[in-house]
This record gives C-alpha cells, sequence and structure tokens, in this order.
C-alpha cells in the first residue's frame, strides 16, 4: 500500500464500521420484533384457548 | 401502467402477502450479499495499482459503489413515496421510511471515503465544487427526512410530510449525477457509464463492478429486513393501541 495505507485503511475501516452497524441494528430491530409478535401470538392464543 | 403491473402492487400491498415473500427472500439474500461482498473484497484487494492513482485506486472500490448506492436509494425514496400518495400503497411509506437510514449511512460512507481520496490526490480533503457540495445536500435530504418521521407524531401526517420532502428533494439527484458535466468541477466526469467507450481498464472495472452488485444486494437484504421490522413494529403498536385489547 505504500504512502497511502492510513487512507486506504481508513476508508475501508469507516466503510466496515458504518455498514457493520447499520446491519447489526436492522437484524437487532427485526429479531426484537419478531420475538415480541410471536410472544403475543402465544400469549393470544393460551388466553383464547382459555377462554 | 399496465393492468399486470397493477396486480401485483396491489398483491404485496397486503403486508401479509408482503411478509411470506420476504421471510421465502430473506435469508438467501443475506447469503449472497455476504457472499458478493466477500469476492468483492478479494477481488479489491488482488486488483493492480492503477497508473494515475497508484494503490489510493482501492478505495474507489468502495467510494464509486457508495454513491451510486446513495443516488439509488434516494430515487427509491422517492418513487416509493409517489407510489403511496398516488396509489395509497400501504408498504409505499414503510418502504420509503425503512430505506432512509441506508441511504443516509451510504452518502455519509461516500463523503467520508471520497474526502479519504481527495487528501493524497487533491491535495485537499474537502472542496466546495458542485459534486461534493450537492452530495453533502443529499445528505441533508435524507436527514431531514428522517426527521420529520421522528418529530411529527400523527403517523399519516408524518408519511406525507416525508414524501413530499422526498419528491421536492429528488430534484437534487441529477443535480448530483450531472454536476460535473455542467460545472467545472475538480471531481472527475463519470467514467464506468461510458459504456461505447471505457475509459476504465478492466482490471480496474470488474472489481469495481463486483462491489457495485454487493452493495446493491446488501441494500435489498437490509431493505426486507427493515420493512419486515416495520410491519411487525406495527402490528404491536396497532395491538396496543386496540381499546378492545385491554
Amino acid at each position: 500500500m505504500g504512502d497511502y495505507g492510513f487512507y486506504i485503511w481508513s476508508s475501508y475501516a469507516v466503510m466496515g464500521v458504518l455498514v457493520t452497524g447499520l446491519i447489526l441494528r436492522s437484524l437487532i430491530r427485526y429479531l426484537r420484533a419478531r420475538r415480541l409478535v410471536d410472544a403475543l401470538s402465544v400469549n393470544l392464543s393460551k388466553i383464547e384457548r382459555s377462554e | 401502467m399496465s393492468r399486470k403491473k397493477i396486480d401485483w402492487l396491489q398483491y404485496y400491498a397486503n403486508p401479509h402477502n408482503f411478509m411470506n415473500l420476504a421471510q421465502r427472500v430473506h435469508m438467501p439474500l443475506w447469503g449472497l450479499a455476504s457472499l458478493a461482498l466477500a469476492y468483492g473484497l478479494f477481488l479489491s484487494f488482488n486488483a493492480p495499482a492503477d497508473y494515475q492513482q497508484g494503490e489510493t485506486v482501492r478505495i474507489m472500490f468502495i467510494h464509486v459503489p457508495a454513491a451510486w448506492l446513495s443516488l439509488f436509494i434516494y430515487s427509491f425514496i422517492a418513487g416509493a413515496s409517489l407510489l403511496a400518495l398516488i396509489f395509497r400503497h400501504p408498504l409505499g411509506h414503510v418502504a420509503a421510511r425503512a430505506a432512509a437510514p441506508i441511504g443516509a449511512v451510504f452518502t455519509l460512507a461516500t463523503l467520508i471515503t471520497g474526502s479519504l481520496w481527495g487528501q493524497p490526490m487533491w491535495g485537499t480533503w474537502w472542496v466546495w465544487d458542485a459534486r461534493l457540495t450537492s452530495v453533502l445536500v443529499l445528505l441533508f435530504l435524507y436527514l431531514g427526512y428522517m426527521a420529520i418521521w421522528r418529530a411529527i407524531e400523527a403517523p399519516d401526517q408524518a408519511a406525507k410530510m416525508a414524501a413530499i420532502l422526498a419528491l421536492v428533494g429528488s430534484v437534487n439527484v441529477p443535480i448530483v449525477k450531472f454536476s460535473v458535466d455542467w460545472r467545472n468541477t475538480l471531481h472527475q466526469p463519470a467514467s464506468v457509464s461510458r459504456f461505447a467507450r471505457p475509459a476504465i481498464h478492466p482490471d480496474i472495472l470488474y472489481p469495481l463492478l463486483m462491489m457495485g452488485g454487493a452493495f446493491f444486494i446488501l441494500f435489498f437484504a437490509l431493505l426486507v429486513t427493515r420493512v419486515q421490522a416495520e410491519i411487525l413494529e406495527q402490528r404491536l403498536r396497532a395491538r396496543y393501541r386496540d381499546p378492545a385489547d385491554g
């Protein structure tokens, strides 16, 4: 990479941090919502069965 | 718009139908995005140095695809907003809202990586030329769009205001694209889209196109995930708002 290593690695590091952050936030948000909806559906079906 | 297209749009207007499709394509999209990114990175670091830019050409392999994506995502948001306003497609606003943070991240990445390339090549981190300034305006449009969704509590009103901003802001997309042709800028003119007379050697062009493809697949994987999360959260909000459920 010669004299330009700092610029090249910084670019890839910035891109990596930004994209990884976006991926993690998106997946965590999806998994949290999925888990809540699934839990709610199970609870509702239990209530409906008990009624 | 043809009858078949309208039927297709109406079918996926039902969030249940969309969720069925999304659950089928979700994992394959993430798998494909991972493979494409890994191969793109492999090509990027094995490409020869450019005769003018030297090793810094490797920054182009992430900077240029990020710039393509930032323009594409804003056009997507404007298109989805138009679809929501005209056809009242319920997924239009959801898709546009889900895409905005992705676009903002890639626009920010474009500006930072461009700056990191500009310093060794131009001798400056930043110049107020037409291309750089219009991309900065694009970032502000993304942030403004996201701020409207956060600032207005009534979802219908927020959706309408955000859609109007997206449509008005879409004027900036051709300005970004053609700024290098209309004005005398430090930023070089388009070189990849000149298919009639390629301006890039295939050794540089292939890694660039591979990374471009990988970024686009990643965008669709992120979009599908975020739209699913948004629909699930809407279901939860609707459940908790409904007084019949206590």
